[in-house]
Parts: structure tokens; C-alpha cells; sequence
């Protein structure tokens, strides 16, 4: 019951006309995001973040939380009008949507797709004010268990990234090397900052995620060739009636899929949505027609990648670990307003944390009253040349950049990092973990040292709690897991050998 | 490609070693435990030792492609010289010749390095993008963006 009334207050703050708005604009400026082919959701909400400075918290967090939902629906137009996903998670919807798309059934695809995010993105919401009384557990963690499950959330995050093991523990390392530059928290000594007042508060995050996210994704999208975009041409929007009996069950399952692999952080929506798409294929009567323009092909990963975004809330607003890149970026936004998301915002932000909560109800119910209509407008931005799109995403994130601090010194910060990152995508090195570790960083080293100071630098604090030991043995678990896999493969092919 | 791959591999244990060095000149453990050094010391060790996993890794399974496919086209080279360039010159002028002023030259030359526009297209969204979203930011979002620090730029309010 009292989670229910804390529901309702959180109704009454998402529902002022301010936040109401505030929550319109995020859709709007969400679905423009993943709309845009080359400017994922990470880059687009760090892009986005300047126009929240002036907003109160609770607005500024709805805003954002509302463009990282909102880029959902947005990546699924271009999957089937271009067969160009706008985002990652929205990949696999080329598959079916864009062939419904090429047999006149654009319309019906992005209908299904429209609804199956609505109910994947509320099933997630409603999961998420379900795991809300998890925060209890977490209010008993101390610095040694916070620590344990900070070292669970990085090799979670570098063991699920889709990359090699190596290159993303080299990521998250090297984001957890740049949490350390500026004054000492404990001690008040300058760490890596060469004399620079500029570097003395440690380097802004605000450039850096621009960087490796927005400039790097530009400068790799500049090298390519650019072609002029043809869509397929727009059908009635309505699906029939056997279009919404072969999507029931895709979208039941894709909600319980999307929702699960929403909670482990590091598990990515693109994954969630191909694991959708697999166990539709796996459950279908006719597994040969997937990729011919299947409806279940569409409705299953679109429901499972929405549900993902809003279950992936779960591990931040418990526990306080981002479980994705864009996540970890909306984790900064907390603290820039002074907030820490995690299980003391419940109780001492109650009004923001289900404030957001709500407004994610409401959002959903938006983009999904919105979208449909909207479809022609996406469609025409969608040709606008790259030349003058990168012009202005390029314009945006050096303004971004500057306001954060009032500072040329971010905007050569950025770019400084937007070369890295364009090397780092290069060399197949993920940037998400790095994102991740930058933002936990301080916190993770603050838990470490908070818990030796208490042990008086004895390690066996570590050993000493259940809690912890539990999380970082699941921690070298998934650190080894690919060595394992490794070994099972090499006796595989011993037995097959053998026989 | 597997050069390339080793080659960076190399560099990140030398910008490794060179965390730890720095590292190990602050405290490292004080009386009431970890120090300032202690920390980044150990994450550099974490990194040097990941990476020199790596450049063994490659030795042992080289990687398939030639180096000179990770290199962009002369068209790409342009492009991204154009970008990074003009946005290095922009961070270097803006506290000099203004907001407004700035953000419109960098973006008239943008429109035009990246991608033939019309003339109007590409004036339109230069004024736009610059004293447009200068009036938006000062007026109605109240972020401060920067004004002209010489006199008669400053004196027609840009």
C-alpha cells in the first residue's frame, strides 16, 4: 500500500503542466534521436543534456529519461522505412520490418512495433515500481558491499559488452583511470592534473561522454559514404486483426525477455532484441518465412528492446549501477543536480524518484499516441542531407560542451576524447564500459578505501561480509566465463576427435 | 591489421607504466590506509597487464584484413580534418570574438567543406544555429554564452 500512494504522489508531480511538457519534449527530441541514423541514444542524450541546465531536477531527469525511452520507438522508423537501424536495439528489426516495409506494409509493421514498445515499455515500468521495496535490502550495504557490487556492475558490463573480455576491461580501466585525475577526495592532493586549475575538479564528464560517444560517432559516420535516403512508401497505419493475433504472444514474450535481460547490467538492448527475435524464429511454425516480412519478426524485438530500456532503470534506481551506457549518462545527470540515484533516493528524494517513475507511464502512453501520426514528419527528416545534419550535431555538442562549465577548456576536452574514441571504435574497443567506470570511479574508489580505512588495511574486510563475498565470486565468475568457454569448446573438440 | 592492433596494444602499456610511475610518487599508503597513489597505481597495473594479454593474444591468433583498410578514404580524411579542425579553432576563438559570431562562421564553413547546400539553406541555418540559438540559450533557458571580447563586436551586442 505504501508503494502504491508513493505511486500516486509520484502522478501528482508528473502530472503538472511542467512536467508534462517536460516529458512531451523528451519523447519528441527521443524519437528525432533515434530517428537519425548515426547518433545512437548515448550521444543523444549527452548531446541533449545542456537544455535541461536550467530546469528544475525532477524536469531535467523526466526530460532525459523520457529521450532515452523515447530513442526506442524512434530507431524502429528507419529499421523499416530504410532498412538503416537509427539505433542498435532496433537492428534486428530490419529483418522482417523493412520486407512488410518493400510489400507495402510499412504501415502495419510500425504500428505493431508502436504498440509492442508501449506495452514492453510499461511492463518495465511496472517492474520497476515493483523492485522499488529492493531498495531496503540495499539501505543495509556498507562501503564493503558497495564496493563488491561496484567490481560486480564493471565485469558485468565488460563481460555482457559483445566485445572481447580484454579490450573492455581495457575500456572500463581507462574510464576508471580518468574518475582519478583532479584533487584527492580524502586527502586534497592534485592527481594528474599538470598545474591545471582546469583539471583540478576532475575532468567534466559532459565533455568526455560527448567525445567518445557524439564526436567519435560523427567523425566515423564522416568517412563514409554518403548515399541519399529512399524510403519505402507509407501504407495505412492500422494493422488487421490477423496482424494483431500473430503478434500477442511476440509481444508477450519479448516484454518477459526484454524486462529479465533488462536487470543484468551490461546485457544491451541489441542482444535483448536479437534474443527475441531467436526464440520467435525457435517457437514459429513457419521459421523459414523469418526475414521474408514476419510480423512476429517486428513485434517481439521491438516489444523486448522497450522493456529493456525501462527494466535497465532497475539496477540504477536500487542499487545505484547504471546498467547501460545511456543509463550511466542519465546517472551524471542525477548527480550534476545534486542527486544520487540509488536506494537513498527513495528516501530522500521520494518526490523525484517516483516522480520519474510516473513519468515514464505517462511517456509511454505518449510516444505511442504520438508516434503513429507523427510517421510522415520523421520521414521527412530523415532526408535531410548528412552534410547538414553532422553540421549541426557537430554545432550542438560544441555548445553542449562549453555550457556545462562555461569553459573552452571542455570543448578541447571533447574533441581531445572524440579522437579517442574514434581510435577506440577503430580498434573495436568498446566505449561503454568506459562510460560506466568514469561515473563509478570516484565512488568505487572512495567505497575501497573507506573499507581498508575501517579494516586498517587489512584485505580479509573483503571476506568478512556474505554479501560481498557472494557478489565478487559472481564477479570472478564473469570474469571467467569466456576462459571457460574457451576450455568446454577445446574439450568439444577432443571428444568429436576422439570419436 | 594485427600490427596496428599490437602497435596500440603497445602504447596503452606504455601510457600504463607511465600512470604507475606517476602513481608511485604520491602516498602511496598513509597511516590510516590507502593513500592517493594507491588506487591509480593498481589500475595501472590492471591495465598494463590487460594489454599486454592483448598484444599476446594477437601473436597467437593474428587478425584477418590489411592495415590500410583502417584507413579512410581522401574523401573521409577531408571530412574529418574539416570537423575536427574547425571545431578546435571554434574552442579557440569563442571567449575572443563571441557566441554568436563564431558558431556562425564555423558553421557556414561546415555547410560548405562537408556538402554543397544553396546558398540560402546554408546561410539559413548558419544564422540559426548561432545568433538563433544564442537569443534561445541567453532568453529563455538563461545559460549565459559568451559576448565578444573586442569592442565593436561587443558594442552591437554579439
Amino acid at each position: 500500500m505504501e508503494y502504491f500512494d508513493n505511486l500516486m504522489m509520484g502522478f501528482s508531480v508528473a502530472l503538472t503542466p511542467q512536467n508534462l511538457m517536460f516529458a512531451f519534449i523528451g519523447c519528441v527530441l527521443g524519437t528525432l534521436v533515434g530517428v537519425l541514423p548515426g547518433l545512437g541514444p548515448s550521444a543523444g542524450t549527452a548531446l541533449l543534456i545542456p537544455l535541461t541546465f536550467s530546469l528544475p531536477p525532477t524536469g531535467a531527469i523526466i526530460m532525459l529519461a523520457a529521450i532515452y525511452y523515447g530513442s526506442q520507438y524512434g530507431g524502429t522508423i528507419t529499421s523499416v522505412l530504410i532498412n538503416v537501424p537509427g539505433e542498435a536495439s532496433s537492428a534486428v528489426t530490419c529483418f522482417d520490418g523493412y520486407q512488410m516495409a518493400q510489400k507495402g506494409r510499412a504501415g502495419a509493421a510500425l504500428a505493431i512495433a508502436a504498440i509492442g514498445s508501449f506495452i514492453g515499455g510499461t511492463i518495465g515500468v511496472m517492474g520497476l515500481v515493483a523492485a522499488a521495496p529492493l531498495t531496503r535490502f540495499a539501505l543495509e550495504f556498507g562501503p564493503v558491499e558497495f564496493f563488491a557490487l561496484m567490481v560486480l556492475g564493471m565485469t558485468l558490463v565488460s563481460g555482457l559488452s559483445g566485445a572481447s573480455m580484454i579490450k573492455s576491461m581495457i575500456s572500463a580501466t581507462l574510464g576508471l583511470m580518468l574518475g582519478t585525475v583532479g584533487m584527492d577526495p580524502a586527502q586534497g592532493v592534485p592527481r594528474f592534473t599538470f598545474g591545471s586549475m582546469e583539471l583540478m575538479e576532475g575532468i567534466g564528464f559532459i565533455p568526455v561522454i560527448m567525445g567518445l560517444f557524439g564526436v567519435s560517432e560523427v567523425l566515423t559516420n564522416a568517412e563514409e559514404k554518403w548515399k541519399p535516403i529512399v524510403t519505402a512508401k507509407m501504407s495505412s497505419l492500422w494493422p488487421t486483426i490477423q496482424d494483431l493475433k500473430e503478434s500477442f504472444w511476440p509481444i508477450c514474450r519479448g516484454s518477459v525477455i526484454g524486462f529479465v535481460l533488462g536487470l543484468i547490467p551490461g546485457m544491451t538492448g541489441s542482444a535483448c532484441s536479437f534474443s527475441a527475435y531467436v526464440t520467435e524464429k525457435k517457437l514459429s511454425k513457419n521459421p523459414e518465412k523469418f526475414g521474408t516480412g514476419m510480423i512476429a519478426g517486428v513485434a517481439g524485438p521491438e516489444t523486448a528492446n522497450n522493456a529493456h530500456a525501462n527494466a535497465s532503470y532497475i539496477p540504477l534506481f536500487t542499487l545505484g549501477i547504471p546498467g547501460s551506457a545511456t543509463v550511466a549518462i542519465l546517472m551524471g545527470a542525477f548527480m550534476m543536480n545534486g542527486l544520487v540515484p540509488g536506494p537513498f533516493l527513495f528516501k530522500e528524494h521520494p518526490d523525484v524518484a517516483w516522480g520519474v517513475i510516473a513519468s515514464m507511464y505517462i511517456g509511454n502512453v505518449m510516444l505511442l499516441i504520438l508516434n503513429l501520426p507523427l510517421v510522415g514528419i520523421w520521414v521527412k527528416i530523415l532526408k535531410v542531407p548528412y552534410s547538414i545534419l553532422f553540421a549541426i550535431i557537430m554545432g550542438f555538442m560544441l555548445l553542449g560542451a562549453y555550457a556545462t562549465e562555461n569553459s573552452a577548456f571542455d570543448i578541447m576536452s571533447m574533441l581531445l576524447f572524440g579522437v579517442v574514441g574514434y581510435l577506440l571504435r577503430k580498434l573495436d574497443i568498446p566505449l561503454a564500459p568506459a562510460v560506466l567506470t568514469l561515473i563509478l570511479g570516484p565512488l568505487m574508489e572512495k567505497n575501497l578505501r573507506r573499507s581498508l580505512e575501517m579494516s586498517q588495511g587489512d584485505f580479509s574486510i573483503f571476506l568478512e561480509s556474505p554479501i560481498a563475498v557472494g557478489l565478487l565470486i559472481t564477479a570472478t565468475l564473469v570474469l571467467l566465463l569466456p576462459l571457460l568457454r574457451l576450455l568446454l569448446g577445446l574439450f568439444k573438440e577432443k571428444l568429436a576427435a576422439a570419436e | 591489421m594485427t600490427r596496428v592492433h599490437q602497435t596500440a596494444s603497445l602504447f596503452i602499456v606504455a601510457f600504463a607504466s607511465w600512470v604507475a610511475f606517476e602513481a608511485i610518487k604520491m602516498t602511496y599508503w598513509t597511516s590510516i590506509g590507502p593513500g592517493p597513489g594507491f588506487f591509480p597505481f593498481w589500475l595501472a597495473m590492471l591495465m598494463g597487464g590487460l594489454s599486454a594479454i592483448w598484444f599476446v593474444q594477437l601473436w597467437l591468433r593474428p587478425l584477418p584484413g590489411r592495415a590500410i583498410d583502417m584507413i579512410p578514404s581522401r574523401t573521409g580524411c577531408v571530412r574529418i580534418a574539416a570537423l575536427v579542425i574547425s571545431a578546435a579553432l571554434f574552442g579557440l576563438v569563442l571567449e575572443k570574438i563571441g557566441f554568436s559570431v563564431s558558431m556562425f562562421v564555423f558553421l557556414l564553413f561546415l555547410l560548405v567543406a562537408l556538402g554543397r547546400q544553396s546558398v540560402f539553406i546554408t546561410l539559413t541555418i548558419s544564422l540559426l544555429g548561432s545568433f538563433g540559438v544564442h537569443y534561445l540559450f541567453s532568453h529563455f533557458l538563461k545559460v549565459p554564452l559568451p559576448a565578444s571580447a573586442i569592442g565593436f563586436l561587443n558594442n552591437l551586442g554579439l
